[in-house]
């Protein structure tokens, strides 16, 4: 469903992303993995469309992102680390205008049903400014999940959310791959990862140090750790205590 | 064309919301109200006051309202222009906004229109502040037809619609040039759109005729030989000139005769429209790889804390307190490190540093002192009025833009007072550095008495103090810690205010400044020795009132911060 191919990209000197190649079938979970300024933001921009490859290609689909953008962005349903909200909308009108932008048909009920989920029925008269930091996540994560994407692709996606939320979103997305979506998930939370992945890619300095899923990573190793400590041993970045 | 209506009708709903559920102070409504309000009378009583006494001028006086016109749409147009590259580089090329709209399925090409619609809005809203009450003066004093209001209705829009589209154009060329580059954008369309704007300037200050001016000689006799000089507003190429013969025919009534409203409204129209096709195909090819490019063009750049004349700076003010030489080397590596101010920072200051370094001592040497000191108290004015824009722009948001890191402030040993005196000093250090040269130079060139130099001296002084005090407080009396926005703070409540006072302030300085030269220079009603006594009396006046209003004004802000719950 994703396939990226000798994908690069650079920042005048600086390697954002090394010939990364990665392939995410549907309806697997795929949680990337790394240090901070790795770049794994830059990698889910450059799938979203929203920065250029320096060299290589990008495809969802069956689209080429920098080619058939449009197209590719109708599959995807995105929830970037900083979600863009308007302040003077309620709740129900962002939804609603996300829904009307991707062409979502009854989308009325949809979004009181998707609301109600999120425990956000109650607030869906009220302004976004009022929002707290964790309503405004869920509300992201609802429009990305609007129009029925078949890639769903977030940025941390448990930032802010209360321990019932939490779950509620894992739940989700073990449901949501199990109905055919692709989801792509960047995370420092290492505990998602070992709960919910499919399969994870460790990126440190651009470049894809490892790929596979836990036993794997484990057996690859040889160490029976948690995944903190398999984490920290490949990118080889433990802190001094 | 649907998905613009929906980002339309997404737009309009944020805008209805804003006034539904407005939360704002009540008296902010009205004080906003009643500023515009008086705005559009007072301008409208200007220019009636200026058109009665053009009309009153025998033979030339319908001839130079014409030529007004033409002069102030040419220098309307090209005011339009800078903005419009200005405004719209910020619009259609940065912001979050257009982040989230490219990560939907939405064509390029409608954000591109959506951005160009509110860059048309933002750029042109203070022209129809000016012109409304201009035509409605225009059309009393000249006894236009009805239809005179309608068709300047109509065809205005798209005078400004011209303009918008020229500026947009330039701006996604010259994007497309250096979008990796960005400072390279700013400098080449700073520099193109001065150009027309210096050679104005050059011209007004080359003038061979001001030589004599004041000392004998009528002045329509100046006026028409100033405006030889500025042939440019009437060259048919520009779009000013053909709105200016729209405005002119309309007024005349003389609709179809030849070379009038026909001919205009229509070159005017296609212009418009060419220009839409010339857009129409530029922004496909170059709009989203220049978004594309302003967003990987960004920049990381070291600062060591070893090298750079910035911090060499904190050697020189080795000699403040600790925690004052932190905060204001603070304060001055987040200004010098935005090149969003600095750089208007430097077009404000540029053009009057240019306008004074211009002044020739020998020609105002030889006016008489009449208008020696109608000069002398006119620059003194501009400098007072420049400098209270600054305040308000630059100073005002310091505190706000601490943001939400105040805490780190607030739980800091020093205190809020000491932060908030070291804002101010850092204000008026710089006020003082800005205005006190200036004041200096002109004076010297119009060869005053160094007792004047002291009174116009100490009068800068006084206003740096004033206008950094009445920055600092109101803007610790109106914070506004959730934006980081400077331009967003300054358009609040607070900033509105800080704006009105710092105005209000300087034009009732130098009207009491005005007046001892009024009675002894006009009236004659006073003698050398009186004068003197007065002018001193007048410095005692207004040291008294500045300094209670800058200290009303800090004191105000030191009590809300001791206030403030972080």
């Amino acid at each position: 469903m994703i396939r990226i191919v000798n994908l690069t990209k650079k920042f005048d000197s600086t390697v954002a992303v090394d010939n990364l190649n990665l392939q995410i079938k549907k309806g697997e979970l795929f949680v990337f993995l790394g240090p901070n300024g790795a770049g794994k933001t830059t990698t889910i921009k450059l799938i979203t469309g929203l920065l250029r490859p320096t060299t290589g290609k990008v495809y969802v689909g069956e689209y080429d992102v920098e080619r058939e953008y449009r197209e590719a962005k109708k599959l995807i349903g995105y929830v970037s680390d900083h979600p863009y909200l308007y302040e003077k909308l309620t709740g129900e009108e962002f939804l609603k205008f996300i829904s009307e932008l991707y062409g979502v048909k009854n989308f009325d009920e949809k979004i009181q049903r998707q609301l109600d989920s999120f425990e956000l029925l109650e607030w869906k008269d009220r302004l976004i400014e009022d929002y707290s930091h964790g309503m405004r996540q869920k509300l992201a994560i609802i429009s990305a999940l609007i129009h029925d994407p078949q890639i769903l692709i977030i940025d941390e996606p448990l930032v802010a959310l209360d321990p019932k939320s939490a779950r509620y979103i894992k739940k989700l997305f073990k449901k949501k791959t199990k109905e055919g979506i692709t989801i792509f998930l960047s995370t420092h939370m290492l505990s998602l990862a070992e709960e919910v992945a499919d399969r994870i890619g460790i990126i440190n300095h651009g470049r894809l140090v490892f790929l596979g899923n836990i036993e794997e990573i484990r057996k690859e190793l040889r160490v029976s750790t948690s995944l903190e400590d398999i984490f920290l041993k490949i990118t080889e970045e433990e802190p001094k205590p | 064309m649907g998905e613009l209506l929906k980002i339309f009708s997404l737009k309009a709903k944020t805008i209805k919301n804003n006034i539904v559920h407005y939360r704002g102070s009540k008296l902010k409504l009205v004080f906003i109200t009643l500023f515009v309000l008086s705005f559009l009378v007072g301008l409208y009583a200007l220019f009636t006051e200026a058109f009665n006494f053009l009309n009153s001028l025998p033979i030339i006086g319908a001839f130079l309202m014409s030529r007004l016109v033409f002069f102030l749409l040419m220098l309307s147009f090209f005011i339009l222009i800078f903005s419009n590259i200005i405004v719209s580089y910020s619009t259609i090329y940065s912001g979050e906004e257009l982040q989230f709209f490219f990560s939907l399925p939405i064509h390029h090409r409608t954000v591109f229109l959506q951005k160009l619609t509110e860059s048309f809005i933002f750029s042109s809203w203070a022209f129809v502040f000016v012109w409304f009450p201009f035509i409605i003066s225009y059309g009393r004093a000249n006894l236009t037809p009805w239809y005179f209001y309608l068709l300047n209705l109509c065809f205005f829009p798209l005078f400004l619609l011209i303009c918008t589209l020229l500026g947009s154009i330039i701006t996604v060329v010259v994007t497309t040039i250096f979008s990796s580059e960005r400072w390279k954008f700013y400098a080449l369309g700073l520099i193109l759109a001065c150009i027309p704007l210096f050679y104005l300037f050059y011209k007004i200050l080359t003038f061979s005729s001001w030589r004599g001016f004041g000392t004998f000689g009528g002045l329509e006799v100046y006026l028409f030989q100033l405006l030889k000089h500025f042939r440019l507003s009437q060259h048919p190429y520009l779009p000013s000139f053909w709105m200016s013969k729209i405005f002119l025919s309309l007024a005349d009534g003389r609709f179809f005769t030849k070379d009038n409203f026909p001919f205009f409204s229509l070159l005017l129209s296609s212009n418009l429209v060419i220009l839409s096709i010339v857009l129409y195909i530029l922004v496909p090819k170059f709009y989203l790889k220049g978004w594309l490019s302003v967003q990987e063009g960004r920049k990381i750049k070291n600062y060591p804390s070893s090298k750079g004349i910035v911090n060499k700076l904190e050697w020189v003010v080795q000699f403040l307190p600790a925690y004052m030489r932190t905060l204001f080397m603070k304060d001055i590596k987040n200004f010098l490190r935005d090149p969003k101010q600095w750089s208007q920072f430097l077009i404000f200051f540029g053009i009057m540093w240019f306008y004074v370094m211009n002044l020739r001592s020998t020609f105002y040497r030889n006016l008489t002192p009449y208008f020696r000191i109608i000069t002398a108290l006119l620059n003194f004015s501009a400098i007072g009025l420049i400098l209270s824009a600054l305040t308000t722009r630059f100073m005002f948001p310091l505190f706000s833009l601490e943001g939400k890191r105040i805490w780190i402030l607030g739980l800091s040993p020093i205190g809020m007072k000491k932060i908030l005196l070291e804002k101010f000093y850092f204000t008026f250090f710089l006020s003082l550095i800005l205005s006190e040269p200036l004041i200096f130079v002109f004076m010297k060139k119009l060869d005053f008495s160094p007792f004047l130099l002291l009174i116009f001296l100490g009068s800068g002084f006084l206003l740096s103090f004033t206008l950094s005090g009445l920055a600092i407080g109101l803007g610790a009396m109106f914070p506004d810690f959730q934006s980081d926005n400077p331009t967003k703070i300054v358009s609040g409540f607070g900033g509105t205010l800080c704006f009105i006072l710092s105005l209000g302030y300087v034009v009732g300085f130098c009207f009491m400044l005005a007046l001892p030269f009024y009675s002894y220079m006009v009236e004659r009603s006073i003698t050398l020795e009186v004068f003197r006594r007065l002018l001193i009396f007048y410095m005692f006046t207004t040291t008294v009132l500045s300094i209670a209003l800058g200290w009303w004004s800090l004191g105000g802000g030191i009590k809300n911060l001791r206030a403030l719950e972080i």
